[in-house]
């Protein structure tokens, strides 16, 4: 349970997230890169005790590894993001339990009754970690950067709605014409359409406010020393062992309890967990299984909530069997025992899903039926798909990214369709392997025929998930990779982004998922996730959010250790 | 003795890997297959329906075991064939050649056997990171068991080479090699003919000492994740997938860790055994 890997690719307008890969709480695990695991067990820090205050408030949790970028134009991946979001402020920012829109940089904003201005009053007291105060022409900065092709982020879409974003992109503007500041404490910003979740666009570390002085720099020296404005900042950062964060003192929001944050670099989980048995770590974001024996001994000290992801085996509809044949695809659904999948034989850290939009995300469908095991159904199904028995099926490949527990979901798939009369075989494939084998690109399928996928939103709306994995334009890498294609759906996504009422929008979202669940059966459904994290019982301020754990908000934490 | 146990356990082993679809069968369970009972969380404890547990798939752990053997058996076998065929060849020629060649070849030697084995063998497989689609390995039975099987025989080669050129170089100046070459008999055939089938014994011995050596390394790198890919039953793989359970429920390591370690153990009583049997100074006693 280690190892995970959110790779980032080119993201088309209006689709967002990270690619695919879940830091699967608990469960599913990506080895994307490398399969050594005892390579990268970090040292023990020794000075981290002796040498500071005793009233020095210090919260240390592991990373997997290191992130691979501190640069928030740059930032796809979950690691990244759990330094990037204590280091740098937007706008706007989401509370992190009700995942509501509040703000951040920006005091107060105004949305026009068209729906295509929205103009943004900055806080006045908010300083950079370089002791400079933030203006409005940093705004203007930070997110014509974004855009700018010569950065090459790959969320440049989280600002595309921007009027003007595009003839930018491409380099026959020299400016973003809908981006503009009036004065220094006031942004405008011009969409060409309404678009219904920008301010969560805006949310996302990526629309971070940057001081250009900083970040003009040809050397780049902030890729190693980042420069913010967010409560913490980055002080040390040691590859692959440590990386140490300080409360920033001038921070708008009131100077941080805790002094020091210690993100340690431990890739083995079995390593991980003993150090934090033996009080290296104040958190980890991967408990034992239930079935370990460390379990028991830990179990006070985990804390589940829901994580907003969904996993999922596509069928790739390019190409035979799936190909034009929901029947099939709607079989292999009622075969597969979810029930038993996450609850008896990978207990922890997931939900049967019915669905493809999780828990906690308006549109979440309740009263979805989605395809609970049935093997009457199932094969009945079978023969209508026109392999009465499994006759006459040729056995098909299912993929996975290689890990332990992706091999365990698909022996369990396999036996279970074995009870229809239904071969499949396994293959599994590394990380770097098994993208292009699943994606293909926008105009060839790739080859494998079905696979395991898992998407997490990178903000709370439907159509963080419902866009790039459904809608006909994003076939092929840009994550609708079962090439689905369904003018009905195209349109109910589209008529959503622009219809303001938030009640409308969600019924526009459950009918789009209920004729891709219902009658295309494009997905296995499988899961929904649940994150799963210890915490010392000294850890205080815990806010869980549904946005994962390395998205709990670090400034309200405290360390007591009075009662413990 | 421990020739006798040693011939024992190989025998064992050997006939295991020979046999493991008809034992398999009548084990009753598929290596491959979920088969726990669908009530309780794999690995389930060892009964009488799976002697030996299942593993944390609900595969059956004994039917995997079995079938483990043939992974171990290929690795061992094919990297040593490979390491007597190169390490032979070289060593022999260096030893009757002599000379300059001699000198380059056994530099050669000294470097391989100064390479840290371990090391080079997990950076040559971390270079084919998808044997199953590499262009030749994949017609093979298992791609990523074959890669192992050369990279191993690729550094195993050298203790060979410098064992068959000690013999060679012995050998040659024996009055049976002279009487050879005086009838006229060219170099290949005096060693090939000659030389090379008294030098025998030491390379036999060598062999299957080397063979309970690649059985360990082919666990070692499978427990590291770069041996036999999953789903194979390779023995290393089985203790990794059980480590996390090495207390809870140690079965799922045992089983896979005893199976090495006796086999391991095996090839070695062998070739000491051979060695013993094969020493005049040894035998000296009356047998």
């Amino acid at each position: 349970m280690h190892a995970v890997s959110f790779r980032s690719a080119a993201t088309p307008p209006a689709s967002t997230s990270r690619r695919g890969a879940l830091r699967l709480p608990a469960l599913l695990i990506l080895l994307a890169a490398g399969v050594l695991a005892p390579a990268g067990i970090a040292c023990r820090d020794d000075r981290a005790p002796a040498g500071s205050a005793a009233d020095e408030q210090v919260f240390r949790f592991r990373l997997r590894e290191d992130p691979p970028t501190l640069d928030p134009a740059m930032t796809s991946d979950n690691l990244s993001e759990a330094i990037t979001a204590n280091v740098f402020r937007g706008l706007v920012q989401l509370d992190p339990e009700t995942l509501t829109i509040v703000p951040a940089v920006a005091a107060a904003w105004e949305i026009s009754p068209d729906h295509l201005t929205y103009t943004f009053t900055l806080r006045d007291d908010v300083i950079f970690h370089n002791g400079r105060r933030l203006t409005a022409d940093d705004v203007v900065y930070s997110f014509t950067r974004l855009l700018d092709p010569a950065v090459n982020s790959p969320r440049r879409f989280v600002l595309e709605p921007i009027d003007g974003a595009g003839p930018f992109a491409e380099g026959t503007s020299s400016s973003v014409t809908g981006l503009t500041s009036p004065d220094p404490h006031t942004i405008r910003i011009r969409l060409a359409r309404p678009y219904a979740p920008f301010l969560g666009l805006l949310s996302m570390v990526n629309a971070a406010i940057l001081p250009r002085e900083v970040y003009d720099d040809p050397q780049r020296g902030y890729q190693r020393s980042p420069v913010g404005c967010g409560p913490f900042l980055v002080s040390r950062w040691e590859q692959s062992n440590l990386i140490e964060l300080r409360a920033f003192d001038r921070f708008y929001g009131g100077r941080p309890t805790i002094d020091r944050i210690e993100a340690r670099i431990i890739e083995n989980l079995v390593s991980a967990l003993q150090e934090y048995r033996a009080g290296g770590l104040d958190s980890l974001d991967q408990p034992p299984a239930e079935d370990d024996a460390l379990y028991e001994e830990l179990k006070p000290e985990i804390r589940r909530y829901p994580y907003i992801a969904t996993g999922y085996f596509g069928f790739n509809l390019a190409i035979p069997p799936f190909k034009g044949n929901p029947a099939l695809r709607k079989a292999i659904n009622y075969a597969v025992d979810k029930k038993y999948l996450w609850e008896i034989l990978m207990p922890g850290g997931n939900i049967p899903a019915h669905g493809i939009i999780p828990p906690g995300i308006a549109g979440y469908d309740p009263n979805l039926p989605g395809y609970p095991v049935d093997l009457g159904r199932a094969r009945s199904l079978l023969a209508e798909a026109g392999y009465p028995g499994g006759r006459g099926l040729a056995p098909f490949t299912l993929w996975s990214n290689t890990s332990e527990d992706n091999r365990r979901i698909a022996l369990q798939i396999q036996s279970d369709l074995k009870r229809i009369g239904v071969q499949v075989t396994l293959r599994e494939a590394d990380w770097a392997a098994y993208i292009p084998a699943v994606e293909g690109t926008a105009e060839k399928p790739g080859q494998a025929q079905m696979f395991r996928f898992g998407w997490n939103l990178d903000y709370p709306d439907a159509d963080a998930i419902l866009r790039p994995l459904l809608y006909s334009s994003n076939i092929g890498p840009a994550g609708n990779s079962i090439r689905y294609h369904n003018p009905q759906v195209d349109r109910l996504l589209d008529e959503a982004l622009i219809a303001t009422d938030p009640q409308k929008r969600a019924a526009l979202y459950r009918e789009a998922e209920r004729i891709a669940v219902m009658d295309d059966a494009v997905f296995l459904f499988l899961n929904y996730y649940e994150s799963w994290t210890l915490f010392k019982p000294w850890v205080k301020g815990i806010v869980l959010t549904p946005l994962g754990e390395f998205r709990i908000p670090l400034e309200r934490l405290r360390i007591d250790r009075s009662g413990s | 003795m421990p020739l006798l146990i040693g011939a024992a356990i190989v025998a064992a082993f050997v006939l295991c890997a020979l046999t493991a679809p008809l034992l398999t069968r009548a084990v009753g369970f598929d290596p491959y297959e979920q088969v726990a009972p669908r009530t309780e969380t794999p690995p389930t404890a060892p009964d009488r329906r799976h002697l030996l547990g299942t593993d944390t798939s609900g595969r059956d752990q004994l039917s995997r075991l079995i079938h483990g053997s043939r992974i171990s058996l290929e690795v061992g076998l094919f990297a040593e064939g490979i390491a007597l065929l190169i390490g032979t060849a070289l060593g022999a020629f260096a030893g009757y050649a002599g000379g300059r060649i001699d000198a380059v070849l056994m530099r050669l030697t000294d470097l391989v056997i100064a390479l840290p084995g371990p090391l080079l063998a997990l950076a040559v497989i971390a270079a084919v990171p998808d044997p199953e689609t590499a262009p030749v390995l994949r017609h093979l039975p298992h791609p990523s068991v074959a890669v192992v099987a050369l990279v191993l025989g690729g550094i195993g080669w050298a203790g060979i080479a410098r064992l068959a050129r000690g013999e060679i170089l012995r050998l040659r100046g024996l009055e049976y090699a002279a009487a050879a070459r005086a009838v006229g008999a060219r170099g290949l055939r005096v060693v090939v003919r000659h030389l090379l089938p008294n030098a025998l014994g030491p390379l036999i011995v060598a062999a299957s000492l080397g063979i309970g050596g690649n059985i360990l390394m082919e666990a070692w790198l499978s427990f590291l994740g770069v041996g036999a890919r999953p789903p194979l039953p390779s023995w290393g793989t089985m203790i990794t997938e059980g480590q996390a359970y090495f207390l809870s429920k140690p079965w799922v390591c045992v089983a896979p860790g005893v199976a090495i370690l006796t086999v391991v153990l095996g090839f070695n009583l062998l070739g000491d055994g051979v060695r013993d049997l094969l020493d005049p100074r040894r035998r000296s006693a009356p047998a």
